[in-house]
């Protein structure tokens, strides 16, 4: 991973993890890597 | 009079029969014990590897047979029309960290089916769940055909 940009809490698992630009983009796409619930903008904060 | 053919299936038919399923049975071991579960899963047939998430309950015996990168099958069959078709992944099966993942590995598992949450009384934030690896050290796969004459 590159340098970390945004911290991901998913909504319905509660797991979070840092993501760098690629990760959130496909993380928006793909949804949570852990749960496989949607992932949306509200759901990333920045670092 | 009942015949049937036997054909060991290429690496790309396994591959191709692997892509198509997403669940089979997961068989582990430890000690003396086996443990077996049914269980989804995705495939990536450029590298040949197996993506699980796992769920264990509080209080389940799963997790002890997970412990450790335990060896592992992972076995996906069919039946259409009298072709019996089964694939059998031997190999560790490795926890995958999220802190470790990676865009390519996010877009894995998001092709990845999902476990059946609903059968958990417990919501997502109470369960465990986990990501695991699956790249195995034997692929194969077999197809049989039976014709009744």
């Amino acid at each position: 991973m590159t340098t970390p940009t945004h911290t991901v809490v998913c909504p319905e698992c509660h797991r979070s993890f840092e993501v760098d630009a690629g990760m959130r983009e496909t993380l928006l796409k793909a949804g949570c890597a852990v749960c496989g619930a949607p992932i949306v903008d509200a759901d990333l904060t920045v670092e | 009079m009942t015949t049937s053919s036997e054909v060991e299936m290429s690496a790309s038919a396994v591959d191709a029969f692997l892509g198509r399923h997403e669940t089979g049975v997961l068989s582990l071991a430890r000690d003396d014990s086996p443990y077996a579960i049914p269980v989804s899963y995705g495939y990536d047939e450029a590298s040949r590897e197996a993506f699980l998430r796992l769920v264990s309950a509080a209080d389940g015996e799963k997790r002890a047979f997970l412990a450790s990168d335990p060896e592992a099958r992972l076995v996906v069959h069919d039946e259409a029309e009298r072709v019996y078709t089964s694939a059998i992944a031997v190999g560790t099966l490795e926890r995958v960290d999220p802190e470790t993942l990676t865009a390519e590995t996010i877009a894995q598992y998001g092709e990845t089916r999902r476990p059946l949450f609903e059968m958990w009384a417990d919501g997502k934030p109470d369960l465990d769940i986990e990501l695991y690896r699956l790249a195995p050290e034997r692929l194969t796969g077999r197809k049989i055909t039976v014709e009744t004459e």
